[in-house]
């Protein structure tokens, strides 16, 4: 996360404030978002909306805006699922994620692979790779310890190492050759 | 975190989350539907009350020719506060035999033997 968006943190963000957040961190937040949602349109949905009532300052942000913006998010959409009347899975083929290589298998791997986590550790690792948060700003923002913070990471980690790692091994040979 | 966990973390970076649409401009974030709804009623009020400040115009104070002074002087109908303004300003004298005409029949007589203002009344 960072200094800079801890500058960003205050009462009322600025638009430019709001608008650099959502650069940094909208990616991340659509992923969260799909934990949450059938698809890829509600998960943005919900995150525009958290984004939009930020920038008509309808609300007030508390010390850490990242951390308050997750919890957001998360609230909006699981009220969206609540009203839903749509309880479809995230479509098989449509893409959350793309990876440098366009190795298209493996982001198809990684989306249902962090669909299949637990709620707290799915959070945890979407914070951490995606939108940059260090473990302690992590344990902050969803008001546990930090030990249990890194337990939940490394888990999940485990976990997506042990399906992950054949796409892991192919990048690996192919940098070699 | 070891090295391993290093490597998995930058294996997973290279993975990028798909970018959501752009959000929307400063000005259609700023015509939003209660901003539009404040300036519909304002515009509506205001269209209202100019609409009834050029069709609620003062009517034109009728003209009373002689004939109707003499008629009113007998003290048949009753007349108009417009027209009592207007025989004002044309006719003093009719004005005042219309008023002393009105007043005998509206006031209380003074000069009823039987009235109570007549016992009151001073000799």
């Amino acid at each position: 996360m960072g200094e800079q968006d801890n500058a960003l943190s205050g009462a009322r963000l600025s638009a430019n404030s709001v608008r650099a957040l959502y650069e940094r961190h909208g990616p991340a937040l659509v992923a969260y978002a799909c934990s949450f949602l059938p698809d890829l349109a509600a998960a943005e949905d919900a995150v525009h909306t958290v984004f939009l009532r930020l920038l008509r300052s309808e609300i007030e942000t508390p010390q850490s805006p990242v951390s308050y913006i997750y919890r957001a998010v998360r609230n909006t959409a699981l009220n969206a699922r609540r009203s839903s009347i749509r309880e479809s899975p995230l479509a098989e083929n449509e893409t959350l994620f793309a990876h440098e290589s366009a190795n298209r298998e493996a982001a198809l791997a990684l989306q249902k692979l962090l669909s299949e986590l637990p709620e707290e550790q799915r959070e945890a690792v979407v914070m951490r790779i995606w939108s940059g948060m260090t473990l302690e700003e992590i344990a902050v923002s969803t008001e546990v310890s930090l030990n249990t913070v890194a337990s939940r990471y490394r888990y999940a980690l485990e976990k997506l190492r042990g399906r992950m790692s054949p796409f892991q091994t192919d990048r690996e040979k192919k940098g070699e050759q | 975190m070891n090295e391993n966990d290093r490597q998995f973390e930058d294996f997973l970076r290279e993975f990028k989350p798909r970018r959501p649409r752009a959000l929307p401009d400063d000005l259609a974030i700023g015509l939003r539907p209660r901003r539009l709804a404040a300036a519909a009623v304002l515009v509506v009020s205001l269209g209202s009350m100019a609409w009834f400040a050029f069709n609620n115009k003062r009517p034109a104070t009728p003209q009373l020719s002689p004939d109707q002074l003499t008629h009113r002087q007998s003290g048949q109908p009753r007349l108009t506060l417009i027209q009592w303004t207007h025989l004002a300003e044309q006719d003093p004298k009719a004005l005042e035999a219309n008023l002393n005409e009105a007043s005998r029949k509206s006031l209380p007589g003074f000069n009823n033997p039987n009235s109570s203002l007549h016992l009151l009344a001073k000799p």
